[in-house]
Protein backbone atom coordinates (compact mmCIF):
# COMPACT_ATOMS: atom_id res chain seq x y z
CA UNK A 1 0.00 0.00 0.00
CA UNK A 2 1.20 3.49 -0.92
CA UNK A 3 1.58 4.22 3.32
CA UNK A 4 3.52 1.58 3.63
CA UNK A 5 6.96 3.42 1.59
CA UNK A 6 8.69 4.97 3.94
CA UNK A 7 11.45 7.81 3.43
CA UNK A 8 15.04 6.81 3.92
CA UNK A 9 16.45 7.13 7.57
CA UNK A 10 19.05 9.62 6.25
CA UNK A 11 16.38 12.19 5.24
CA UNK A 12 15.92 15.40 7.33
CA UNK A 13 11.97 15.19 8.72
CA UNK A 14 10.05 18.76 7.85
CA UNK A 15 9.40 20.72 10.81
CA UNK A 16 6.58 18.78 12.60
CA UNK A 17 4.38 21.94 13.81
CA UNK A 18 4.80 23.43 10.56
CA UNK A 19 3.75 20.00 8.71
CA UNK A 20 0.77 20.06 11.57
CA UNK A 21 -0.86 23.18 10.47
CA UNK A 22 -1.04 21.98 7.26
CA UNK A 23 -2.25 19.10 7.78
CA UNK A 24 -5.16 21.15 10.17
CA UNK A 25 -5.62 23.25 7.35
CA UNK A 26 -5.93 21.36 4.31
CA UNK A 27 -8.99 19.86 3.09
CA UNK A 28 -9.14 16.31 2.67
CA UNK A 29 -9.51 15.78 -1.14
CA UNK A 30 -5.98 17.57 -1.63
CA UNK A 31 -4.48 16.78 2.11
CA UNK A 32 -1.92 14.34 0.98
CA UNK A 33 -0.91 15.62 -2.40
CA UNK A 34 -0.28 18.69 -0.85
CA UNK A 35 1.89 17.16 2.10
CA UNK A 36 3.32 15.27 0.01
CA UNK A 37 3.98 17.78 -3.08
CA UNK A 38 5.82 19.44 0.03
CA UNK A 39 8.09 17.06 1.17
CA UNK A 40 9.17 16.41 -2.15
CA UNK A 41 10.82 19.96 -2.40
CA UNK A 42 11.80 19.87 1.13
CA UNK A 43 13.96 16.64 0.45
CA UNK A 44 15.10 18.50 -2.87
CA UNK A 45 16.35 21.61 -0.79
CA UNK A 46 17.58 20.08 2.35
CA UNK A 47 20.53 18.22 0.30
CA UNK A 48 21.60 21.37 -0.88
CA UNK A 49 21.38 23.22 2.99
CA UNK A 50 19.00 21.38 5.34
CA UNK A 51 18.36 25.09 7.28
CA UNK A 52 16.77 26.85 4.16
CA UNK A 53 14.96 24.01 3.52
CA UNK A 54 13.59 24.74 7.01
CA UNK A 55 12.72 28.37 6.32
CA UNK A 56 11.32 26.96 3.30
CA UNK A 57 8.49 24.69 4.64
CA UNK A 58 7.64 27.76 7.38
CA UNK A 59 7.61 30.15 4.67
CA UNK A 60 5.12 27.73 2.09
CA UNK A 61 2.96 27.21 5.68
CA UNK A 62 2.89 30.34 6.28
CA UNK A 63 1.78 32.01 2.86
CA UNK A 64 -0.04 28.75 2.05
CA UNK A 65 -2.37 29.31 5.28
CA UNK A 66 -4.73 32.21 4.39
CA UNK A 67 -5.74 30.13 1.07
CA UNK A 68 -6.12 27.05 2.86
CA UNK A 69 -7.96 28.43 5.50
CA UNK A 70 -10.22 30.42 3.22
CA UNK A 71 -11.29 26.94 0.96
CA UNK A 72 -11.83 24.77 4.16
CA UNK A 73 -14.18 27.96 5.31
CA UNK A 74 -16.17 27.84 2.26
CA UNK A 75 -16.07 23.79 2.15
CA UNK A 76 -19.48 21.91 1.80
CA UNK A 77 -18.63 20.80 5.23
CA UNK A 78 -18.61 24.05 7.05
CA UNK A 79 -20.98 25.59 5.03
CA UNK A 80 -23.32 22.26 5.81
CA UNK A 81 -22.48 22.98 9.77
CA UNK A 82 -23.34 26.35 9.29
CA UNK A 83 -26.41 25.10 8.36
CA UNK A 84 -27.23 23.06 10.99
CA UNK A 85 -26.15 25.65 13.48
CA UNK A 86 -27.88 28.52 12.01
CA UNK A 87 -31.21 26.13 12.21
CA UNK A 88 -30.63 25.13 15.37
CA UNK A 89 -30.85 28.90 16.70
CA UNK A 90 -34.00 30.20 14.59
CA UNK A 91 -35.32 26.84 15.85
CA UNK A 92 -34.70 27.74 19.58
CA UNK A 93 -35.69 31.52 19.12
CA UNK A 94 -38.97 30.51 17.28
CA UNK A 95 -39.81 27.87 20.33
CA UNK A 96 -38.91 30.82 22.76
CA UNK A 97 -41.04 33.75 21.01
CA UNK A 98 -43.62 31.22 19.87
CA UNK A 99 -43.98 30.19 23.66
CA UNK A 100 -44.08 34.03 24.92
CA UNK A 101 -46.64 35.47 22.17
CA UNK A 102 -48.72 32.74 20.78
CA UNK A 103 -48.65 29.71 23.68
CA UNK A 104 -49.32 32.07 26.31
CA UNK A 105 -51.28 34.54 24.52
CA UNK A 106 -53.70 31.78 23.38
CA UNK A 107 -53.84 30.07 26.58
CA UNK A 108 -54.50 33.63 28.29
CA UNK A 109 -57.54 34.24 25.47
CA UNK A 110 -59.57 30.80 26.37
CA UNK A 111 -59.39 32.02 29.92
CA UNK A 112 -60.89 34.71 29.16
CA UNK A 113 -63.33 33.69 26.58
CA UNK A 114 -64.02 30.44 28.99
CA UNK A 115 -64.04 32.82 32.31
CA UNK A 116 -60.60 31.46 33.60
CA UNK A 117 -62.89 28.21 35.25
CA UNK A 118 -60.79 25.38 33.85
CA UNK A 119 -56.90 25.14 34.79
CA UNK A 120 -56.33 22.12 33.10
CA UNK A 121 -58.00 22.92 29.54
CA UNK A 122 -56.34 26.52 30.19
CA UNK A 123 -53.24 24.36 30.35
CA UNK A 124 -53.87 21.89 27.57
CA UNK A 125 -54.29 24.90 24.89
CA UNK A 126 -51.07 26.19 26.20
CA UNK A 127 -49.16 22.94 25.89
CA UNK A 128 -51.25 22.21 21.71
CA UNK A 129 -50.38 25.33 20.89
CA UNK A 130 -46.77 26.05 22.43
CA UNK A 131 -46.14 21.69 20.42
CA UNK A 132 -47.68 23.03 17.41
CA UNK A 133 -44.56 25.64 17.93
CA UNK A 134 -42.44 23.03 18.74
CA UNK A 135 -43.43 20.47 15.39
CA UNK A 136 -42.73 23.93 13.07
CA UNK A 137 -38.88 24.22 14.60
CA UNK A 138 -38.82 19.97 14.43
CA UNK A 139 -40.26 20.85 10.66
CA UNK A 140 -37.53 24.06 9.81
CA UNK A 141 -34.19 21.78 11.12
CA UNK A 142 -35.62 18.92 8.83
CA UNK A 143 -36.30 20.82 5.62
CA UNK A 144 -32.80 22.53 6.50
CA UNK A 145 -30.72 20.16 7.83
CA UNK A 146 -32.19 16.74 6.29
CA UNK A 147 -29.71 15.42 3.51
CA UNK A 148 -31.38 13.91 0.42
CA UNK A 149 -29.39 10.60 0.10
CA UNK A 150 -29.79 9.86 4.03
CA UNK A 151 -32.68 8.31 5.35
CA UNK A 152 -35.14 9.62 7.72
CA UNK A 153 -33.39 7.77 10.31
CA UNK A 154 -30.37 8.65 9.96
CA UNK A 155 -31.16 11.98 9.40
CA UNK A 156 -33.01 12.01 12.57
CA UNK A 157 -30.85 10.30 14.55
CA UNK A 158 -27.57 12.62 12.96
CA UNK A 159 -29.27 15.93 13.03
CA UNK A 160 -32.89 16.12 14.31
CA UNK A 161 -31.44 14.65 17.91
CA UNK A 162 -28.55 16.98 18.12
CA UNK A 163 -30.54 20.27 17.14
CA UNK A 164 -33.30 19.27 19.76
CA UNK A 165 -31.34 18.49 22.52
CA UNK A 166 -29.71 21.91 22.15
CA UNK A 167 -33.50 23.83 21.56
CA UNK A 168 -34.97 21.43 24.60
CA UNK A 169 -31.99 21.99 26.88
CA UNK A 170 -32.85 25.29 29.05
CA UNK A 171 -36.01 22.69 30.08
CA UNK A 172 -33.73 19.89 30.84
CA UNK A 173 -31.16 23.02 32.84
CA UNK A 174 -34.31 23.93 34.40
CA UNK A 175 -35.09 20.29 36.04
CA UNK A 176 -31.42 20.03 37.55
CA UNK A 177 -31.70 23.38 39.03
CA UNK A 178 -35.82 24.39 39.27
CA UNK A 179 -36.83 27.48 41.14
CA UNK A 180 -38.89 27.73 44.05
CA UNK A 181 -41.91 27.67 41.92
CA UNK A 182 -40.60 25.31 39.00
CA UNK A 183 -43.86 22.70 38.54
CA UNK A 184 -41.30 19.75 37.61
CA UNK A 185 -44.15 17.84 36.85
CA UNK A 186 -45.46 20.38 34.22
CA UNK A 187 -41.99 20.70 32.59
CA UNK A 188 -41.33 16.75 32.57
CA UNK A 189 -44.55 16.71 30.70
CA UNK A 190 -43.34 19.73 28.02
CA UNK A 191 -40.55 17.51 27.36
CA UNK A 192 -42.02 14.41 27.00
CA UNK A 193 -44.41 15.86 24.37
CA UNK A 194 -41.69 17.95 22.91
CA UNK A 195 -39.61 15.15 21.95
CA UNK A 196 -42.60 13.55 19.44
CA UNK A 197 -43.49 16.64 18.37
CA UNK A 198 -40.44 17.58 16.69
CA UNK A 199 -40.08 14.31 15.35
CA UNK A 200 -43.98 14.97 13.43
CA UNK A 201 -42.98 18.09 12.21
CA UNK A 202 -40.13 16.75 10.65
CA UNK A 203 -41.67 14.24 9.71
CA UNK A 204 -44.52 16.49 7.58
CA UNK A 205 -41.69 18.71 6.71
CA UNK A 206 -40.07 15.76 4.83
CA UNK A 207 -43.96 14.46 3.98
CA UNK A 208 -44.27 17.68 2.14
CA UNK A 209 -41.13 17.58 0.58
CA UNK A 210 -41.91 14.85 -1.09
CA UNK A 211 -39.62 12.38 0.65
CA UNK A 212 -40.20 9.36 2.89
CA UNK A 213 -44.16 9.32 1.71
CA UNK B 1 -24.46 50.79 -28.16
CA UNK B 2 -23.86 47.03 -28.32
CA UNK B 3 -24.56 44.60 -25.43
CA UNK B 4 -22.16 42.53 -24.15
CA UNK B 5 -22.48 38.94 -24.30
CA UNK B 6 -23.40 37.04 -21.54
CA UNK B 7 -21.19 33.81 -20.99
CA UNK B 8 -18.63 32.08 -18.88
CA UNK B 9 -16.76 34.83 -16.86
CA UNK B 10 -12.78 35.68 -18.04
CA UNK B 11 -10.44 33.62 -15.95
CA UNK B 12 -8.36 35.15 -13.37
CA UNK B 13 -4.42 36.28 -13.76
CA UNK B 14 -3.15 33.40 -11.55
CA UNK B 15 -5.84 31.17 -13.36
CA UNK B 16 -4.63 31.98 -16.56
CA UNK B 17 -0.73 31.15 -15.27
CA UNK B 18 -1.57 27.78 -13.91
CA UNK B 19 -4.07 26.69 -17.20
CA UNK B 20 -0.95 27.88 -19.05
CA UNK B 21 1.86 25.99 -16.74
CA UNK B 22 -0.56 22.39 -17.63
CA UNK B 23 -0.50 23.09 -21.51
CA UNK B 24 2.95 24.08 -21.17
CA UNK B 25 3.78 20.76 -19.08
CA UNK B 26 1.02 18.09 -20.51
CA UNK B 27 1.57 14.96 -18.59
CA UNK B 28 3.95 15.94 -16.32
CA UNK B 29 1.66 18.19 -14.65
CA UNK B 30 1.16 17.95 -10.54
CA UNK B 31 2.37 20.29 -7.74
CA UNK B 32 5.59 20.77 -7.80
CA UNK B 33 6.44 21.27 -10.88
CA UNK B 34 2.99 23.41 -11.99
CA UNK B 35 4.84 25.96 -9.05
CA UNK B 36 8.07 25.63 -10.12
CA UNK B 37 6.97 26.13 -14.15
CA UNK B 38 5.36 29.69 -12.83
CA UNK B 39 7.98 30.26 -10.28
CA UNK B 40 10.14 30.11 -13.04
CA UNK B 41 8.31 31.72 -15.78
CA UNK B 42 7.12 34.45 -13.77
CA UNK B 43 9.51 35.52 -11.57
CA UNK B 44 7.12 35.39 -8.53
CA UNK B 45 6.92 33.14 -5.04
CA UNK B 46 4.26 30.85 -5.32
CA UNK B 47 2.35 29.18 -2.25
CA UNK B 48 1.28 25.50 -2.63
CA UNK B 49 -1.99 26.73 -0.90
CA UNK B 50 -2.98 29.06 -3.13
CA UNK B 51 -1.84 26.44 -6.03
CA UNK B 52 -4.41 23.62 -4.91
CA UNK B 53 -7.06 26.13 -3.92
CA UNK B 54 -6.74 27.73 -7.33
CA UNK B 55 -6.74 24.14 -8.93
CA UNK B 56 -9.57 22.77 -6.70
CA UNK B 57 -11.76 25.49 -8.25
CA UNK B 58 -10.86 24.92 -11.77
CA UNK B 59 -11.87 21.52 -11.57
CA UNK B 60 -15.15 22.60 -9.76
CA UNK B 61 -16.12 24.77 -13.01
CA UNK B 62 -14.85 21.62 -15.15
CA UNK B 63 -11.70 23.01 -16.52
CA UNK B 64 -9.22 20.68 -15.30
CA UNK B 65 -9.36 17.29 -14.27
CA UNK B 66 -6.95 14.89 -11.87
CA UNK B 67 -5.76 11.64 -11.63
CA UNK B 68 -3.84 9.92 -8.96
CA UNK B 69 -0.53 8.71 -9.25
CA UNK B 70 2.33 6.72 -7.46
CA UNK B 71 3.64 6.94 -4.25
CA UNK B 72 7.18 7.82 -3.54
CA UNK B 73 9.76 7.71 -0.53
CA UNK B 74 11.18 11.14 -1.30
CA UNK B 75 7.14 12.52 -1.32
CA UNK B 76 6.79 10.33 2.39
CA UNK B 77 5.22 7.60 0.72
CA UNK B 78 2.41 10.10 -0.58
CA UNK B 79 1.13 9.64 -3.86
CA UNK B 80 1.21 12.58 -6.57
CA UNK B 81 -2.23 13.60 -7.90
CA UNK B 82 -1.56 14.54 -12.01
CA UNK B 83 -3.92 17.68 -13.24
CA UNK B 84 -4.39 18.04 -17.12
CA UNK B 85 -6.55 20.52 -18.69
CA UNK B 86 -9.89 19.63 -20.44
CA UNK B 87 -11.39 20.89 -23.72
CA UNK B 88 -13.13 23.43 -21.66
CA UNK B 89 -10.48 24.75 -20.12
CA UNK B 90 -8.69 24.82 -23.29
CA UNK B 91 -11.74 26.78 -24.84
CA UNK B 92 -11.85 29.38 -21.65
CA UNK B 93 -8.65 29.98 -21.13
CA UNK B 94 -8.29 31.21 -25.21
CA UNK B 95 -11.46 33.51 -24.09
CA UNK B 96 -9.64 34.78 -21.45
CA UNK B 97 -6.26 35.59 -23.25
CA UNK B 98 -8.05 37.28 -26.08
CA UNK B 99 -9.85 39.57 -24.09
CA UNK B 100 -6.64 40.20 -21.86
CA UNK B 101 -4.65 40.91 -25.46
CA UNK B 102 -8.12 43.09 -26.77
CA UNK B 103 -7.51 45.37 -23.16
CA UNK B 104 -3.49 44.68 -24.27
CA UNK B 105 -3.57 45.89 -27.27
CA UNK B 106 -1.90 49.87 -27.97
CA UNK B 107 -1.08 49.86 -24.33
CA UNK B 108 2.50 48.92 -24.60
CA UNK B 109 3.83 52.00 -26.12
CA UNK B 110 1.65 54.11 -23.52
CA UNK B 111 3.57 52.47 -20.94
CA UNK B 112 7.28 53.11 -22.62
CA UNK B 113 6.30 56.57 -22.66
CA UNK B 114 4.94 56.82 -19.10
CA UNK B 115 7.98 55.35 -18.39
CA UNK B 116 10.30 57.80 -20.09
CA UNK B 117 7.86 60.34 -18.17
CA UNK B 118 9.04 58.93 -15.37
CA UNK B 119 12.31 58.27 -15.12
CA UNK B 120 13.17 61.80 -16.07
Amino acid sequence: MARDIKPPHSALAPPQLARALIVIMASAPERAALIGDMEEEFAQQSQRSPHRARAWYWRQTAISAPYLALKRLRSEQTRRLGVALGATLGAFLLIHYWDIFIARGAARGFAVATGAQTFFLTRSVYLLVQMTGVSVAGGAIAALTFREQDSFARNTFRRLIPAGAIILSPTLFAMIAPADHYDLSFRLLQLALAVPALFIGARIAMWLRGRYR
Amino acid sequence: MRKPKSGPKNLGEFEILVLAALVRLGTDAYGVTIRREIEQRTDRTVSVGALYSTLSRLEEKGYVGSRIGKATAERGGRAKRHYEIKAEGQAQLQRSVTALGAMLKGVSPWLETLNRLTAR
